[in-house]
């Protein structure tokens, strides 16, 4: 399949919370019986109709508030959220960038670790071999790598999952908040390989609250709110929308806080 | 895509990937012997401890003789062992692999064949010892046990397929994993892995095994193995059709719960 895409046709997801927080065990059934409270059931519409399509070589941009379904919007895409209503389909190898944080075989070296993550990314272990040196040096974690990871720190598994991730060679690169997120302490760096990263990616979909960074990489942009798209067209227009609407709603704040600074 | 195709679909591609499961399955074998001094040698003292024990006492509650009864004990528990094995950890599969299933793409299945590269290892070095002990204890040894072979593919397939069941529903009733260690506790004593069959049909217990398919999976590759000749015909009818019943109860679960696993992790 030559062409890749991302189709979006009428999608929304529920997340139905109330069943995983509250009452579903024997003591809250038993409290239940007592009280002859209803159950009640708690769901977030995450999206809501959204049809979106991508085209190769289309340079997609998120913005929208906290909780708007932008990490939603991305998860759909990449196929790691079947959508409850309407249809997704992405053509391509997918090379998702979602969050650090998680993933990890805690008891397990750096090395083994980056194993892992190079494999279920999607690389072959030849390729993986070979770049393990690069990604070890990029990492700068040193004989680190020989410790199991459950004895690093926050920083450290971002170095560690970012190196991995940065070195594969994506189709469809579906970022969220990964820049400007504050928490890589050597950004100076990453924003360089991420550049490179990014210019590789065939399409290239990123959520960032960094307006800059959408008008530089972005030739379009999507603007999301309560889980619908509320623009989607040319990064200038949808952009300047959205400063207008942010600023509007910043007046109560002190004058200097402006969208950028978000 | 209909529920059925994509999950043929990631079956496939997850088959396809077994880099990918098998490198994490053996990982996991060594990480559990990680820091250990005496390392995947305890699987060896484990068995043989456990076959020691029990073999003896055993061996004289039921008056059985020694050189034929410690070679069954020992093949059965190996057996026993896979089978709970990847029932249990099945359950586990996708709940321990959370991490990975909201952040990559991979097929979930690849969760699950990591569980049974997982316990393989153990078993089939049970089978190695298994083979030290006939020769230890004088035992004929010959070409007639390579009958176990189709055995092992039957006992591997369940198996996935019970870890395969035990991954979806255990991810939506989390009770699940807890019922099973229990019940399987109660199963090992009222499977034929203690007491052999003619001990239970002499006294008018046959139905103690002719109801429980996990006797049929054990007898599979003891039979074999124990009296280098092919399983008798029921137990392969039985295993057969076991299997064919267990892949459409795992074609129900996946089919129901597939596209609902990452949002109840």
């Amino acid at each position: 399949m030559s062409s890749l895409s991302i189709t979006l046709k009428d999608v929304g997801v529920r997340f139905d919370i109330g069943t995983a927080a509250d009452g579903h065990t024997l003591k809250g059934f038993l409290a239940n019986l007592k009280n002859r409270a209803p159950r009640q059931t708690n769901v977030v519409e995450a999206l809501r109709g959204v049809s979106l399509e991508i085209r190769a070589g289309e340079r997609v941009g998120l913005i929208g508030h906290n909780g708007a379904g932008k990490s939603t919007l991305l998860k759909v895409m990449a196929g790691i959220y079947p959508p409850t209503a309407g249809r997704a389909r992405t053509i391509g190898h997918v090379c998702p960038l979602f969050e650090f944080a998680t993933g990890f075989e805690y008891n397990r070296s750096g090395w083994e670790n980056i194993r892992i993550r190079a494999m279920l990314l999607g690389m072959q272990p030849d390729e993986i071999e070979a770049k393990l040196p690069e990604i070890a040096d990029f990492s700068e974690l040193g004989k680190f790598l020989d410790y199991p990871v459950r004895t690093y720190s926050t920083g450290m598994f971002v170095r560690l999952a970012f190196a991995v991730s940065t070195s594969v060679n994506p189709e469809i690169l579906l970022l969220d908040e990964v820049m400007g997120a504050g928490d890589l302490a050597f950004t100076e760096k990453a924003n360089v390989r991420m550049r490179e990263f990014m210019d590789q990616g065939k399409i290239l979909v990123f959520s960032s609250h960094s307006l800059n960074l959408l008008a530089e990489y972005c030739n379009r942009t999507v603007w999301m709110d309560h889980g619908r798209v509320l623009e989607d067209g040319p990064t200038n227009t949808v952009v300047n929308a959205y400063k207008v609407h942010a600023l509007g709603r910043s007046t109560m704040l002190p004058s200097n806080q402006t969208a950028d600074a978000v | 895509m209909t529920p059925l195709r994509k999950i043929s679909r990631d079956q496939v591609a997850a088959l396809k990937n077994w880099r990918v499961w098998w490198h994490l399955g053996m990982a996991d074998v060594r990480n559990r012997f990680a820091k250990s001094f005496v390392g995947p040698t305890w699987i060896l003292l484990n068995l043989a401890l456990w076959v020691g024990g029990m073999g003896i006492i055993y061996g004289t509650l039921f008056q059985q003789p020694l050189d034929t009864y410690l070679p069954f004990l020992t093949i059965g528990f190996v057996c026993w062992g896979f089978l709970s094995q990847t029932i249990t950890d099945g359950g586990n599969a996708f709940v321990f692999a959370e991490g990975y299933i909201k952040q990559f793409t991979y097929p979930k299945q690849i969760y699950v064949l990591r569980v049974i590269v997982n316990a393989s290892v153990p078993f089939m070095i049970g089978v190695l010892i298994f083979l030290a002990v006939v020769l230890a204890m004088g035992q004929p040894i010959g070409p007639g046990m390579l009958w176990v072979l189709p055995g092992l593919v039957l006992v591997l397939l369940v198996s996935y397929l019970h870890a395969l069941i035990m991954a979806y529903a255990s991810a939506r009733f989390r009770d699940l994993p807890h019922g099973m260690t229990a019940l399987l506790q109660v199963l090992m004593f009222v499977t034929p892995i203690f007491f052999t069959v003619e001990t239970l049909a002499k006294r008018g217990l046959d139905f103690v095994y002719k109801y429980n398919p996990l006797y049929y999976l054990i007898d599979v590759v003891r039979h074999p193995l124990t009296k280098l000749e092919p399983a008798p015909t029921e137990v392969y009818v039985v295993t057969i059709l076991y299997m064919l019943v267990a892949a459409l109860v795992a074609m129900f679960v996946a089919i129901r719960l597939d596209r609902r696993i990452v949002y109840i992790l």
